[in-house]
C-alpha cells in the first residue's frame, strides 16, 4: 500500500508533457496519476487526496483557475498543495496565484526537467 | 512719394495697377523734365508747354487712381493722354521734334497696360491718327513738317517693337495659362485623392485643404481659416500635444512623419482612424513660407500588421510545447532514465538537444518580436544593480560550453552608478544579447571590456542624465557597408555567416526595439577584423512603461522605424 505522501496528481492535457511527468516522477519513486481533462480533476481529488497537485492552466473541460476556484469551496481539499504550471509566463497572473494560495509555479518551456523535479520535491518536503 | 516702392505699390494696389502707376510716374517725371528743358533751355516753349500739360494730365490720373478710380478708366485716360500728346507734338514740332522716344513708348504702354487685344486696338488707333494727320497735311489743313524717310523708318520701328512686345506678351500669357492649368490639375488631383492634404501658415492657420480633408473635418469649407490645433481631428489632449510638438518641429525645418490618431465625424458619432501624419516645411529663399500637411489612412495597414503579429504570437506559443517536450525527453535520455546510453547514442541525443535549443531560442525571439510589435510588452520595474547583472551574465557566457575559447575580460564598473529602475527580465535580455554577441564574435585570445558609467546625456527633456553601458571587443567586427542593417531583423553579417551558423539574427533588433520602447538608446562603432563597441544608454529615471507614452524621448523621435 503506497503512502499518500508520494501520490501526486498531474493535470496536464498535453500527451508529451504527461509522459514526461509520468516517467520521470515514477523513476523518482512517486506514484503519479495523469488527468488530461479539467473536468475530471475535482472528482479525482475528492476520490483520493494526493500529496501534491500539479495543475496546468490551459486545459479542455475546465481551466486551471476555475479548478482553483472550485477547490476553495471543498473543505477537505482546502490544505491541498498546488503547483501551477503553464506554457507562457504571461499566463501566470501573480495576483491570482496569490489569491488561491498556490505553493509554487513554473513555466514549462522555461524549466529543465531537473528543475521541475526539484520544485516538486520541494513542495512535497517543505513543511 | 518715397513710399511708392514697387513692393509697396504691388501690395497696396495689385499687379495691374502697379504697372500703370510705375509707368505714370516715369512718364510724369520725364515729361516734366523735358517740358522744362524745352521751355527754359531750348526755347521751344510750345512743345514744352504741351509736355507739361501732359504731365499734369497724368498726375491727375494718378491721383484719381489713389482715390479709387477704376483701373480700366485710368488706363484709357493714360493712353488717350499720350495719344493726344503725340498728335499735338506732331503738329506743333514736326516728327523730328516729337520725341521718337514716344513712338516707342506708346506700344509698350499700350500692350503692358491693355493686354494683347486692346493693345492692338490702341496701336491701330495710333496708326490711324498718324494717317489722319498726314491726310490733313495733304489737304493743307494742318501744317506738318516731315520727311517721308523718317516716317517710314518710324513706322517700321513701331511695327518691330510692337511685334516684339506682342510676342513677349503672348508667351507670358501662355506660361501663365500653363501654370494655371498645372495648378488646376493639381487642385483636381488633390480633390480626388483620399489622403487628407492641407497647407498651413506659420502661425498654424489652414490656408488650403483638399476635399477629403474638408469632409473629414466635418467643417467643409469652414476648415480653411481655422487653426490647425483647433480642428476636431484631434480630440484627445495627448493627440493634441503630439501634433503641436510635431508642428513646432516642422517650423524648425524638420520633416516630421509619425502615426497619429485621427477623429473623423461620421453621422453623429466619431470614427477613429490611424493615420501616417507627415508635416513638410516649405521654404523660399531661406525662410519658411508654410507647412504642408498630409494624413494617410493606415488603419487597414495596421490591422494587417497586427494580424500578422498576432499570428506569430500564436504560432510561437504553439511551438513552445513540442520544443519543450523534445528538450525534456532528451534530458531524460541523457540522464539515463531510460537506461544507460552508449557513447554514440549519447552523442546523437546531445545533438538533438542542442538543435532543439536553437529552435527554442528562435521561438522565444519570435515571440518577443511579435510582442514588441503589438506593443504588448509588459514592463514591471524595480531597482536593478546593472553592474551585478552584467557580471553574472558575463560569467555565465564564459562558462558556456560554446567553444574552448579563452578570452580576456575587463569589467570597469563605476561605483557612482546607482540602482536603476528596470524590468529585470528586459534588462537581462538586453545585456545577455550584447554580451553573448561579444563572446560569440571574438575569437579565442581576444578581449572584452565592459564599462558602466554615469553619463550626462539626457534621453528626454528634463532627465537628470543616464547610465552608459558599453561592451567592447576586438573580434570580427562588422563591415562598414552593413552597418545600417545591423539592427534589422534577420541580420547576420557576411563575415559572420561563414564562421558561425548559430544565432537567430533577431537579437539586436529585439534589443533596439526594447530600448526604443522603454526610453533607452543603443548605438555602436565597428570595424571589420578590429572589433566592435556597443553602447547602451538608460535614463537615470529608469525604464518607462511604453503604454504610458507621454514623455518625448530622442529614442522614439518622429520616425516609425
Amino acid at each position: 500500500m503506497q503512502s499518500t505522501k508520494s501520490y501526486i496528481v498531474i493535470a496536464e492535457d498535453d500527451k508529451a508533457y504527461g509522459k514526461v511527468y509520468a516517467n520521470k516522477l515514477a523513476a523518482e519513486g512517486y506514484e503519479v496519476k495523469i488527468i488530461d481533462n479539467g473536468a475530471e480533476v475535482i472528482p479525482t481529488l475528492e476520490d483520493r487526496k494526493p500529496a501534491l497537485l500539479v495543475l496546468d492552466l490551459i486545459m479542455p473541460g475546465m481551466d486551471g483557475f476555475n479548478v482553483l476556484e472550485r477547490l476553495r469551496g471543498i473543505e477537505k481539499l482546502q490544505d491541498l498543495r498546488v503547483i501551477v504550471a503553464s506554457n507562457l509566463s504571461q499566463d501566470i497572473d501573480k495576483e491570482k496565484v496569490a489569491k488561491y494560495n498556490v505553493f509554487d509555479y513554473f513555466v514549462k518551456s522555461d524549466v529543465s526537467i531537473s528543475e521541475m523535479v526539484t520544485r516538486i520535491k520541494n513542495a512535497l518536503t517543505t513543511q | 512719394m518715397l513710399r511708392f516702392t514697387a513692393r509697396n505699390i504691388r501690395g497696396n494696389f495689385g499687379r495691374e495697377s502697379s504697372v500703370l502707376i510705375v509707368y505714370s510716374l516715369l512718364a510724369i517725371a520725364s515729361l516734366t523734365l523735358f517740358g522744362l528743358i524745352h521751355i527754359v533751355i531750348e526755347q521751344t516753349s510750345r512743345v514744352g508747354w504741351l509736355e507739361l500739360a501732359g504731365a499734369l494730365a497724368l498726375s491727375v490720373n494718378l491721383l484719381g487712381v489713389r482715390l479709387g478710380w477704376s483701373i480700366v478708366f485710368a488706363r484709357v485716360w493714360l493712353l488717350l493722354t499720350i495719344l493726344v500728346l503725340l498728335m499735338a507734338m506732331l503738329v506743333t514740332g514736326g516728327i523730328e521734334n516729337t520725341g521718337i522716344f514716344w513712338f516707342f513708348m506708346f506700344p509698350v504702354s499700350a500692350f503692358f497696360l491693355a493686354g494683347k487685344r486692346q493693345g492692338i486696338i490702341w496701336m491701330v488707333s495710333l496708326l490711324a491718327a498718324v494717317a489722319i494727320m498726314l491726310l490733313l497735311k495733304q489737304a493743307a489743313i494742318v501744317n506738318l513738317s516731315y520727311s517721308f524717310t523718317t516716317i517710314r523708318q518710324l513706322l517700321i520701328s513701331l511695327l518691330v517693337v510692337s511685334i516684339g512686345i506682342y510676342v513677349y506678351q503672348d508667351s507670358k500669357e501662355k506660361a501663365q495659362r500653363q501654370s494655371r492649368e498645372v495648378q488646376a490639375d493639381l487642385q483636381q488631383y488633390l480633390d480626388l485623392i483620399p489622403t487628407f492634404n492641407a497647407k498651413i501658415s506659420k502661425d498654424g492657420t489652414i490656408l488650403f485643404a483638399n476635399k477629403s480633408a474638408k469632409q473629414a473635418s466635418g467643417l467643409g469649407e469652414k476648415l480653411v481659416g481655422k487653426n490647425l490645433l483647433k480642428v476636431p481631428w484631434w480630440q484627445s489632449s495627448k493627440a493634441h500635444n503630439r501634433v503641436e510638438a510635431a508642428f513646432r518641429r516642422a517650423l524648425e525645418g524638420e520633416i516630421v512623419s509619425y502615426h497619429e490618431q485621427f477623429q473623423v465625424p461620421d453621422q453623429g458619432t466619431t470614427h477613429t482612424l490611424t493615420v501616417l501624419l507627415t508635416l513638410v516645411p516649405m521654404a523660399e529663399s531661406g525662410s519658411l513660407k508654410y507647412v504642408l500637411l498630409e494624413a494617410k489612412d493606415i488603419t487597414a495597414d495596421e490591422e494587417v500588421d497586427r494580424a500578422k503579429s498576432e499570428f506569430v504570437t500564436l504560432a510561437s506559443h504553439q511551438l513552445r510545447t513540442p520544443v519543450s517536450a523534445i528538450a525534456w525527453f532528451a534530458e531524460m535520455l541523457l540522464h539515463g532514465d531510460a537506461g544507460k546510453l552508449t557513447s554514440e547514442q549519447r552523442e546523437y541525443v546531445e545533438q538533438i538537444y542542442t538543435s532543439n535549443e536553437r529552435s527554442a531560442a528562435m521561438v522565444d525571439a519570435m515571440l518577443m518580436v511579435s510582442r514588441l510589435e503589438l506593443n504588448t510588452l509588459p514592463v514591471h520595474v524595480e531597482p536593478v544593480d546593472l553592474a551585478a547583472l552584467c557580471h553574472k551574465l558575463l560569467a555565465y557566457q564564459l562558462k558556456s560550453p560554446l567553444t574552448g575559447k579563452v578570452l580576456q575580460t575587463s569589467e570597469l564598473y563605476d561605483p557612482n552608478v546607482p540602482l536603476v529602475p528596470c524590468d529585470p527580465a528586459l534588462a537581462k535580455t538586453i545585456l545577455q544579447n550584447i554580451l553573448s554577441n561579444a563572446v560569440k564574435y571574438t575569437p579565442t585570445g581576444g578581449s572584452i571590456t565592459i564599462r558602466i558609467t554615469p553619463s550626462e546625456e539626457q534621453l528626454f527633456a528634463g532627465s537628470t542624465g543616464s547610465i552608459c553601458i558599453s561592451v567592447q571587443d576586438n573580434g570580427y567586427g562588422i563591415p562598414k557597408d552593413q552597418h545600417k542593417e545591423v539592427f534589422g531583423k534577420m541580420f547576420r553579417t557576411s563575415n559572420i555567416k561563414s564562421k558561425d551558423t548559430d544565432g537567430t539574427g533577431l537579437g539586436l533588433y529585439i534589443v533596439k526595439t526594447i530600448l526604443q520602447q522603454v526610453g533607452g538608446r543603443i548605438y555602436f562603432e565597428s570595424e571589420e577584423n578590429k572589433g566592435s563597441i556597443f553602447t547602451i544608454l538608460l535614463p537615470n529615471e529608469g525604464m518607462k512603461n511604453p503604454m504610458a507614452d507621454l514623455r518625448d524621448t530622442k529614442a522614439t523621435r518622429g520616425t516609425h522605424d
